[in-house]
Order: structure tokens, then sequence, then C-alpha cells
């Protein structure tokens, strides 16, 4: 088990991204260092710059070779050669741009319907009981397949790129803002009733502040979602994003282009997650595990 | 005779196990608690006093019989009353300050003066320089000394406590006694004080209610004539209290005992 203690509480399902980076494994040696071996962080960063080497060595040297067909596997020297053409040449940033709208608008669209509905579902006993067959229907569906429906009813451009994205969004807010009202410790809900809080009050200074931690422990979850709604909806029919890119590239058997573009999706993410763990160690800062 | 401050008058609480089976904690109970006045409740464990308490504060509502507030039947949450909890009881995401303003803020007073009033409380409970802290970083005895300006802030008639010291370790619990006292003895706020340790119970209190065991019943009411101030480690040495001790704990070491069998059979 690689993951921090933090995740622990991420709602089930949420991914804990993270988990392979140095910086866990740190944390993890150390609060465990009685029965396990100590390595130094210099010497993890080693081996992982070694990892990339032999892997990506072995790729250029066997794809020299012919041993990896160049023409479904490409080349490394390639595929950097192609993402700096990309950057160098301007080509990606409209459809960069065009993805990360797309996703931000999903999120934001998705968060909010999720919020209002697992608050609404939370507080109401007779709403949750009477749909909750239909939201575990919903949510078993493959948000996947709804992709061409929502071709047919939004068209090509990013509004049904955002739709998709906001079918996935909505469930994983949903879900931990339902988790959150429903995880409120009652003896802090009695308390503030005794300090006379009215049901606003309440809501603004027990229910919500609960709920956020809850959504704040799912954002990794919920951005990927949205992104991963955006790129699959580019990839089904557009004409602009990275979904789009790499759906060309496969048009034509640029096996490179492919990789270049997916190469490029991991790296936006990854940029992204790192910023929404500043984001969540800060806003969680009142978390013991977080401390 | 001016009116209770509480008045339990033939109080019965029943709930519903999830099983259908009807469990009836409390059976007619009635006793009054005088203003002004420190009134501890003494019972085996499980036996149902924090139920009690609950409904002096509003939590619950009791089937049979009612809860008089001031001469008032009881509504709805307790409005002259503030609750000290046994377990943590404070808003995990806000800080010391934050946590202790709650209630003059949800009492609709301006932010910054309901800050000032909080830092002043702070510093009456000795907790100058722990302002910004969250609770998670504070000891449990601090934690309490939060929860206590917590409740004392709005200034309440009455004061419930369930057990508020029973998770702390003997040494900071007695200090903790000793301050509580202080504190009550300058604002003679009426309180009621749920606890299973005896001693505890005599060396705070004026008067002592023993509760049978579940179902609780009254099984007797005691007053405690001993000298204020008190210091309630060296309190434990006087003669007037093992005299006490000794005749409560006639009364209560049946029930205990009856609890005891019952819950191992």
């Amino acid at each position: 088990m690689l993951e921090k203690p933090e995740t622990a509480s991420r709602p089930a399902g949420a991914l804990a991204p993270g988990a392979l980076t140095p910086g866990a494994l740190t944390e993890e040696t150390l609060a465990t260092s009685h029965t396990r071996r100590k390595v130094g962080r210099g010497a993890i960063v080693g081996l992982q710059i070694l990892t990339f080497v032999v892997l990506m060595g072995t790729w250029q040297v066997f794809s020299a070779f012919n041993i990896l067909d160049p023409f479904f596997f490409s080349r490394p020297s390639d595929i950097a050669l192609r993402m700096w053409e990309w950057i160098a040449t301007g080509f990606i940033w409209p459809h960069l741009a065009t993805t990360l709208i797309e996703a931000i608008l999903a999120f934001v669209i998705g968060t909010i319907f999720g919020i209002a509905f697992g608050l609404a579902f939370a507080r109401v006993d007779l709403l949750a009981a009477v749909f909750d067959p239909y939201i575990r229907i919903l949510n078993a569906l493959p948000r996947v397949i709804l992709a061409p429906i929502f071709l047919l009813w939004f068209g090509l451009g990013i509004a049904s790129k955002v739709a998709l994205g906001v079918t996935l969004v909505f469930f994983i807010v949903f879900f931990s803002t339902y988790q959150g009202v429903r995880e409120v410790d009652p003896v802090v809900l009695n308390n503030a009733r005794m300090l006379q809080a009215s049901d606003r009050h309440l809501m603004r200074y027990v229910y919500l502040p609960s709920v956020m931690a809850w959504i704040f422990s799912s954002l990794h979850t919920s951005i990927g979602f949205a992104l991963a709604g955006a790129v699959v909806g580019e990839y089904l029919g557009s004409a602009r994003g990275i979904g789009y890119v790499v759906a060309q590239a496969e048009g034509v058997f640029d096996t490179t282009g492919v990789f270049a573009g997916l190469i490029l999706t991991s790296a936006v993410v990854l940029c992204i997650d790192l910023a929404i763990e500043r984001l969540e160690r800060y806003l969680l800062r009142w978390r013991p595990t977080a401390a | 005779m001016s009116t209770p401050a509480v008045a339990f008058e033939g109080v019965t609480i029943r709930f519903r196990a999830p099983s259908g089976e009807v469990h009836t904690v409390a059976r007619d109970i009635s006793f009054d608690v005088a203003e002004g006045t420190f009134v501890a409740i003494v019972g085996p464990s499980g036996c149902g006093k924090s139920t009690l308490l609950n409904a002096a504060a509003g939590l619950l509502f009791p089937p049979a019989g009612r809860v008089l507030i001031f001469g008032e039947a009881l509504r709805g949450i307790n409005q002259h009353a503030t609750y000290l909890f046994q377990q943590d009881a404070l808003l995990p995401w806000r800080s010391v300050v934050d946590n202790v303003m709650l209630g003059p803020i949800f009492r609709n007073m301006a932010a910054d003066e309901a800050r000032a009033q909080a830092l002043r409380w702070i510093d009456r409970v000795g907790l100058k320089g722990f302002e910004d802290r969250f609770p998670h970083q504070l000891s449990g005895g601090m934690r309490k000394r939060v929860a206590v300006a917590q409740s004392w802030i709005v200034n309440p008639r009455i004061l419930l406590m369930d057990e508020p010291f029973g998770a702390l370790d003997v040494q900071t619990r007695q200090i903790m006694e000793t301050e509580l006292l202080a504190l009550w003895q300058e604002t003679k706020k009426t309180v009621l004080f749920i606890t299973h340790d005896l001693e505890e119970a005599i060396a705070l209190a004026d008067k002592v209610v023993v509760l049978s065991a579940g179902p609780a019943r009254l099984k007797g009411i005691y007053d405690v004539d001993l000298a204020r101030p008190r210091d309630v480690a060296e309190i434990r040495l006087n003669p007037g209290f093992m005299g006490l001790y000794t005749k409560i704990w006639a009364d209560l070491r049946d029930e205990v005992k009856r609890q005891y069998d019952a819950r191992k059979a």
C-alpha cells in the first residue's frame, strides 16, 4: 500500500492520485520506519529517472531495429519532436484551450447541480427514497454511451462535450455532497443547535463546510472526469480539441501524433493534479491527518 | 419559593429500536432544580442519564410527562441553556476563536463584536495564544476549555453538562473541575451535571440526584452541605464528604450491581 494517510478519508471509488509520487513514498516510509528500511528521497528520484531512461531507451532501440514496428509504435524521439513542433508552431494551443474550457465548464456545471441535488436528497428523505433506484440506474450507465446522443442533441461544438463531462462530474459531486451532509457528527450538530443556530446557520456553518470537505477530497476524480468527458467527446466528433487532434492523427495512421496527444493529455492532467493537491492541503488544513 | 429553573414532571422516555422493540430508558421522573444551584445526576453507566439531559435541552421530546423551564413547558430547543458534551462538539473546520464566537453569531451579533467577546473568553479559560489553532491541534483538556468558553459566552441561565470531563485524565480533570467551580461561583448559573462518578458529583454539586438502573427511576436526592468555595482535590478528604459518600454509595451500589448483572445476562 502506497496510499498516503489522508487518502483514507477519500470517498470510496475516488482514486488516490499522487500515490506513486516520491513525496507519498517518503511519508509512508517515515510512518512505518520501524518495520521498513528507509529509502532516501534522492535515491528514489534517481531510480525513477533510471526507469524512464531504460523504458524509453528500450523503446527507441527496439523500434530502430524494427523489433517494434515504428509504423504502429512510433519512436520516443519522433514523439518528442512532434510535441516540440506543436508547441513551437503554436498549433496545439487552440486545441488545448478548447479542451480546457470544455472541462472547466463541465466541472463547474456538474458541481453546481451535484451540490444542489445532493443537498436536496440528503435533507429530504422522501426524495432520496423515491429516486434512489433511478440514481443507481443512471450512475450504472457507462456515460460514454451517451456521447452519440449528446452529439445529436447538442451538435459538434463544445456543448456536447460539456454535457458528457457534466454527466460524469455530477454523480461524483452528488454522492460527495450527500455523504457530506449525512456524515455530519450528530454531537457537533446538536451543539450548534444548542447555541441557537437557525436552519440557515446550520446550513452555512455546519452542513456546507462538511460537504465542501468531501467535495475537495474528490476534486482529483471529478476534474479528471471532466477532462475525460471533454477528450472522449472530441474524439467521437468535433472540429477542435486534443481529442480531435488524436482522432485526426489516427485517421491518417499517424501513430506519432496519437502518442503525442496522449502524452500531452496526461501532462495536462498531472499539472492540474499538482495544483489541486496544493489547494487541497490548504483548504483541508483543519483536518488532523492533513497536518 | 421561586419557580425552579428546571422541573421534570413525570418524564418518561421510550425509544423504538430498529428491531421494532420499544425500550423505556427513563420512567416517571420528577424533580426540581432551583435557580442558581449546581445539581449532579448520578446513576450506573447506561441508565439513561444523558437521555434525561437531552430532554432538558429540548433535543428530544418525552412522550409522557413534561419538562418545565422557568415554569414554561419546553417545546423545541431550550433557549435558556447551553450544553457541554462528553464528546468533542467543536466544529473541526473552525479555529478556536471562530468556534467560541459561534453563539453570539447565531444570536445575530456583528462579527467583530463577537470576535472581541470570544477573545476575552479565550483569555479567561487560559487559552490566550491559541486563538487561531484548529481543534485537532489542541489537547483534550484544551478542547474542553474551548467548549466551556463556547457555552459560557452567550451567558445562558442554565448549563447542561453530560460527563464533560469523562474523557480526560485524572489530573486534567481535577484542574478542569476546580476551574469550573470558580467560574460557576462567579456567575451562579443553574447547572445540571451528569456523571457516573459519585466523588465528582459530591465534590461539585449542591444536590446529588441518584437514578436507578435502567429504565432510570428516581432513587434519591441528597443535599450536599459542604462549605464553598471548595477545592475538589482536598474536599475528598473532608469527613463530611466521606459521610455523604458512604450514604449515597449505599443507594447507588445496588443499582450499579443491578445494571451490571442485566448487562451480563
